[in-house]
C-alpha cells in the first residue's frame, strides 16, 4: 500500500499533467480559428478555379496528360498528408491506417506505389514498411504558417515527378475537416483530374453563362489551368488537414484534462481514507496502551 | 457606370473594387475592360492589372493568373498579388538575382522551366517597380 508521501506526490504530478493538457487544448482551439478563417479566406479562389475547369473540360476532349492520363495506369503516387506532432488522438493514425490500405490495394492489383509524404508522423509511421516506397518527405510546412507558395512548391515538385513519367497516377490522402469531433480521412483523385459531382452540377446551372470567349485558346488554357489547380487541390488539402489536426488535438487533450480531472478525485479520495485509517489505527494504539497499564 | 472588379488569390479576397475600366496583362496582349465586355475567359502573363475606380486608379501586380470577364465583373484570379504601392525596386532586383541563380544551377529539364517562369515573374516585377 502505498504511503500516504507517495499518494501526494502522484497527485501532485496528476495535476501538473491536468495543467499541461488544458494549456494545450487552449492553444489548440485558438489555433483552430485560425486554420478555419485561413480555409474560408482560400475558398473563392479555389471555387471559381473549380467552376472555370469544370467548364472548360466539360466541353472540351483534351489529350493533354493532366486530363486524360498516361494512358496507362501502372505506377500510382500517393500523397499522404499528415501533422508534424502527435498528441492528436486517432488523427495520424487514421491517415496512416488509410495510405497503408490503399498501399495493400494497390499492390495486390500488381501496380507500383510511390509514396509521397507530407507531414513527419506518416513518413515516421510508414518508414518500417514502406520506407523504400516513400520517394519524398516533406516537413515543417506549418512554420512559421503554412502558405500558398509551399503548396505550390509541392505541387511543382509532384508535376515535374509527373512530367518525367514516374507515375500515372496520384492521390492525395488528408482528413477533410467536419467538426472538432470528427474528421473524415478522404482520398481525392489529383492526376489526370477528375471532374466531380459537384462542378458537374454547377454547369447546368450556369448553362447560359457559359458563353465564353477564350483567349488564347480553350486548350491553351486548360493547358495553363490543370498545373494550377493541382496546386490549389494541394493547398485546399493541407487547410484541411491543418484544421482537422487541431480539432483532433483539441478533442484529445479536453479528453486528457478530464480524465486527470477523474484520477484526482479518485486519488484524494484513496488520500483522505488512507489519512483517516492511519489516524484510527494511532488512536487505537494509544486506547489499548492505556487499557493495559 | 461601373462594374464589379475583384481580384482573388488563393489566401485571400485582395481586393473589390467599383471599377469602371479595368486594364489586364492577357497572355496575347494588355487588355482593356469597360463594363459590357463580352464574357471572355484570358490566361494572363506575369504583369500589372490596373484598375480605375471612383477613388482613382490603383495598381497590382500579379505573377500569372486568369481572369474571367462578364458583363458586370472582371474576377481576376492570381497566384500571388501586390499591391504596386508595395513594390519596390530593391525587392524585385533581389527576386530577380536570386531567379537568374535559379535558373544557372538548374539541372533537369523540370528545374529548367520552373526556373525559367519565375524569371520572368521577377523580370516583369523589376519592370513594374521602376
Amino acid at each position: 500500500m502505498a504511503s500516504l508521501k507517495d499518494l501526494r506526490d502522484r497527485i501532485g504530478s496528476v495535476k501538473n499533467t491536468r495543467k499541461i493538457t488544458s494549456a494545450m487544448k487552449m492553444v489548440a482551439a485558438a489555433k483552430l480559428r485560425r486554420a478555419q478563417d485561413q480555409a474560408q479566406a482560400s475558398r473563392p479562389y479555389a471555387e471559381r478555379m473549380e467552376r472555370m475547369l469544370g467548364d472548360l473540360a466539360s466541353r472540351s476532349s483534351s489529350d493533354l496528360p493532366l486530363m486524360a492520363g498516361t494512358g496507362k495506369s501502372d505506377t500510382h503516387m500517393i500523397i499522404l498528408g499528415t501533422a508534424d506532432r502527435g498528441l492528436c488522438g486517432g488523427f495520424n493514425a487514421n491517415l496512416v491506417k488509410e495510405a497503408r490500405r490503399m498501399v495493400s490495394e494497390l499492390q495486390s492489383a500488381g501496380k507500383q506505389v510511390k509514396i509521397y509524404c507530407i507531414g513527419k508522423k506518416g513518413a515516421q509511421a510508414l518508414n518500417r514498411e514502406y520506407g523504400d516506397l516513400i520517394v519524398k518527405r516533406v516537413e515543417d510546412l506549418d512554420k512559421p504558417a503554412l502558405s500558398y507558395s509551399k503548396a505550390g512548391a509541392i505541387a511543382e515538385d509532384i508535376l515535374a515527378m509527373f512530367d518525367d513519367g514516374q507515375f500515372d497516377t496520384a492521390t492525395l490522402i488528408y482528413a477533410k475537416f467536419q467538426s472538432a469531433i470528427a474528421q473524415i480521412v478522404s482520398r481525392q483523385q489529383l492526376v489526370p483530374f477528375a471532374l466531380d459531382g459537384a462542378a458537374g452540377d454547377q454547369d447546368a446551372a450556369d448553362a447560359d453563362d457559359s458563353a465564353y470567349e477564350f483567349e488564347p485558346s480553350e486548350e491553351a488554357i486548360l493547358a495553363e489551368l490543370l498545373p494550377r489547380n493541382v496546386g490549389v487541390q494541394v493547398f485546399k488539402a493541407l487547410l484541411e488537414n491543418a484544421a482537422s489536426e487541431q480539432g483532433a488535438r483539441m478533442t484529445a487533450m479536453d479528453n486528457a484534462t478530464r480524465n486527470a480531472g477523474e484520477m484526482i478525485d479518485k486519488l484524494t479520495l484513496l488520500y483522505n481514507r488512507s489519512r483517516q485509517a492511519s489516524i484510527t489505527k494511532e488512536l487505537i494504539e494509544i486506547v489499548s496502551g492505556a487499557e493495559a497499564l | 457606370m461601373t462594374m464589379q472588379f475583384e481580384l482573388v488569390t488563393p489566401e485571400a479576397s485582395e481586393a473589390q473594387i467599383e471599377a469602371t475600366m479595368v486594364v489586364v496583362p492577357g497572355a496575347e496582349g494588355d487588355m482593356g475592360v469597360l463594363e459590357n465586355h463580352a464574357p471572355t475567359v484570358t490566361s494572363l502573363r506575369p504583369g500589372v492589372v490596373s484598375v480605375t475606380g471612383s477613388d482613382g486608379n490603383t495598381g497590382f501586380f500579379v505573377a500569372g493568373g486568369f481572369a474571367e470577364i462578364t458583363a458586370e465583373r472582371c474576377i481576376i484570379l492570381a497566384e500571388s498579388a501586390t499591391r504596386l504601392s508595395d513594390l519596390t525596386t530593391e525587392a524585385a532586383q533581389a527576386a530577380l538575382t536570386e531567379a537568374k541563380a535559379a535558373l544557372d544551377t538548374a539541372t533537369s529539364d523540370g528545374e529548367k522551366n520552373i526556373a525559367e517562369r519565375k524569371y520572368a515573374v521577377a523580370y516583369a516585377m523589376v519592370d513594374a517597380a521602376a
